[in-house]
């Protein structure tokens, strides 16, 4: 599978409250909440600037915080199905698997990365090309356990065909 | 080889002969536990997935806490999707509005020493004050739990907060988790325990301890445990459970980091927005002045933190231009605080004391701060913008330094006298 894009790039313990604000968790559909996306950080209108196949990079700790599951899935409305940290909270790392979105983790790839830049990234092959930069890196898989979760597009979807762990 | 606590826990509960710090394992869940934001999508996934009947309806809760009072016609319309689950599917602990529920569980014995409980809420960590392997999820895991009555983890590494000594008057438990996430930082224990140990632990009240754990999340912990010893054992007595686990670590258990913390000189800490990490000695603040506080949340509602506030506050009135807010945790801890007079005493000195809930700590409910206010609040987070306005300032700190610095309308040292 390949993923390519532009990436957006966001800095340490950003939290879930600052991905999507509480107040917004009320809204009747996640299309409306999505447009809040990032909000206190990067204005109203941030969410149109995202096309599917961006990317989010951020550095440690990325999603800290409440378990608010809208967090990830504003992400996913937005069409991105890949992000990159430095490192995530545990609960944040959790919900991305249980919503289709592959997650690496890695210390150093965020910082090859910046604002705007055109990413492939190879998950087969394990590689992230920077388009724009010209350097590529290499990253560790998810588990197969795991990557079965995001594989069948959510646990939702895990579930109805498997019925159980 | 010995075992830390989470090990020991989650062994007794996994299909397994020993497991490690870095294993995967697949264990049967004793209880769970979802708020009224939440519980809705719980119900649409459940079905969703193709489950009809959920594992267990007697280890379920549904507490309605986070939009109590509801503020619009939508937070009532999450309330009722939530009382048709409960409805649905016969589930027995559900509580329409009585409290915070990470107080309630405690408080109701819906977690218990040596089980693994899972909730919809990043504080579930709370739980480990009692010996509870607890630890927050998302709705969507929730929902597989429901059907299944399992979930897997991974098996964290643990590091050892070693404590001694005696907190000394006016330095609370508030005081020393705020020490440490301060010294470990926001990702400071990212996909690890913490497991708190030493001879200073037999000093700590349950709610102490409670205060403790419900913060390890803010330094990244999945868990942060205490032993369940005789003072656990004797609180799950008065509920009338007299059979509860008694365990702790075994001596040779193996941790990735031990830290060494002596009660005896921890002084008043504050944090300051917008990082919980930025925290300081309350010296470095001292004197700034406040527009509002907050006394309530899963952290710092209990009776024992109403009761420090009363102490401070009695026959006292508040600065004029201070609004007080008081959230008690749960009914049964604002009747016991109308019981014994605490109500009555921070009324009196000028607080505002609200119906039991998240309050304000939620973000979404009445006292919320503007921009360029500052508040001092006992709850547990001062992310940007999470409790008011972007440009509002919150310093989070102890129930006593609260009640100090109402009365002077500034940050206050509660261990200075007055």
């Amino acid at each position: 599978m390949k993923i390519s894009g532009k990436v957006f790039k966001f800095g340490n313990n950003i939290d879930t409250d600052i991905i999507i604000p509480t107040k917004y968790l009320v809204l009747p559909s996640l299309d409306e909440m999505a447009r809040h996306i990032f909000e206190p950080l990067r204005g109203e209108n941030f969410s149109a600037q995202l096309s599917p196949g961006d990317v989010i990079t951020a550095g440690k700790n990325f999603g800290c915080g409440s378990s608010r599951e809208q967090a990830v899935q504003c992400i996913t409305a937005c069409g991105v199905k890949l992000v990159i940290a430095e490192s995530f909270s545990r609960l944040f790392f959790r919900n991305c698997i249980n919503n289709g979105i592959y997650v690496i983790q890695s210390p150093s790839i965020p910082g090859m990365l910046s604002e705007r830049d055109q990413v492939e990234i190879d998950i087969n092959a394990c590689e992230v090309k920077n388009i724009t930069s010209g350097i590529t890196a290499k990253f560790e898989p998810l588990s197969d356990f795991l990557y079965e979760i995001v594989q069948s597009g959510n646990l939702i979807d895990y579930f109805k065909t498997r019925k159980s762990w | 080889m010995g075992m830390t606590l989470s090990e020991k826990i989650l062994l007794s509960r996994a299909e397994k002969k020993t497991i490690k710090a870095g294993d995967t394992v697949l264990v049967q869940v004793d209880g769970v536990m979802m708020h009224d934001l939440f519980a809705p999508k719980v119900r649409e996934i459940f079905y969703a997935m193709g489950f009809k009947k959920v594992w267990d309806n007697e280890r379920i809760a549904v507490i309605n806490d986070h939009l109590v009072p509801a503020k619009t016609p939508d937070d009532i319309e999450l309330h009722k999707m939530g009382r048709l689950f409960v409805e649905e599917q016969e589930i027995k602990r559900y509580h329409p509005g009585d409290g915070v529920c990470h107080i309630l569980m405690i408080e109701r014995g819906y977690a218990r020493p040596g089980e693994i409980i899972l909730g919809t809420d990043s504080h579930t960590c709370t739980y480990g004050g009692a010996g509870v392997f607890a630890t927050g999820i998302g709705y969507t895991e929730m929902a597989a739990i429901c059907g299944t009555g399992n979930i897997w983890l991974k098996v964290p590494e643990t590091i050892k907060i070693h404590l001694e000594g005696y907190l000394s008057p006016g330095i609370a438990s508030k005081d020393l988790i705020l020490k440490i996430i301060g010294d470990l930082k926001a990702d400071g224990a990212i996909y690890k325990a913490l497991e708190f140990s030493g001879p200073a632990v037999a000093g700590l009240s349950l709610a102490e301890r409670l205060t403790v754990s419900n913060m390890a999340v803010e330094c990244g912990a999945k868990a942060g445990l205490f032993p369940a010893d005789e003072i656990t054992a004797a609180y799950y007595s008065e509920l009338g459970e007299q059979s509860v686990a008694q365990i702790k670590a075994d001596p040779d258990a193996v941790y990735c980091r031990t830290m060494h913390y002596d009660l005896t000189a921890l002084t008043p800490q504050v944090s300051k927005s917008p990082n919980v990490d930025d925290v300081s000695d309350i010296a470095c603040f001292a004197g700034l002045e406040i527009d509002q506080a907050f006394l309530g949340s899963c952290t710092n509602g209990r009776i024992d933190d109403l009761r420090i506030a009363a102490k401070i506050l009695a026959g006292k009135k508040i600065h004029r231009n201070v609004r007080f807010i008081v959230t008690p945790g749960s009914q049964r801890i604002y009747e016991k605080a109308l019981e014994e007079g605490i109500i009555q005493v921070l009324h009196e000195s000028g607080a505002q004391i609200t119906a039991p809930g998240c309050g304000l700590c939620s973000g979404i409910l009445g006292g919320i701060v503007p921009n360029g206010d500052r508040m001092i609040s006992s709850n547990n987070r001062n992310f940007l913008g999470r409790l008011g306005g972007l440009t509002s300032e919150i310093f989070l700190a102890s129930p006593a330094t609260i009640a100090a610095s109402v009365l002077t309308g500034k940050i206050t040292d509660p261990s200075r006298g007055s």
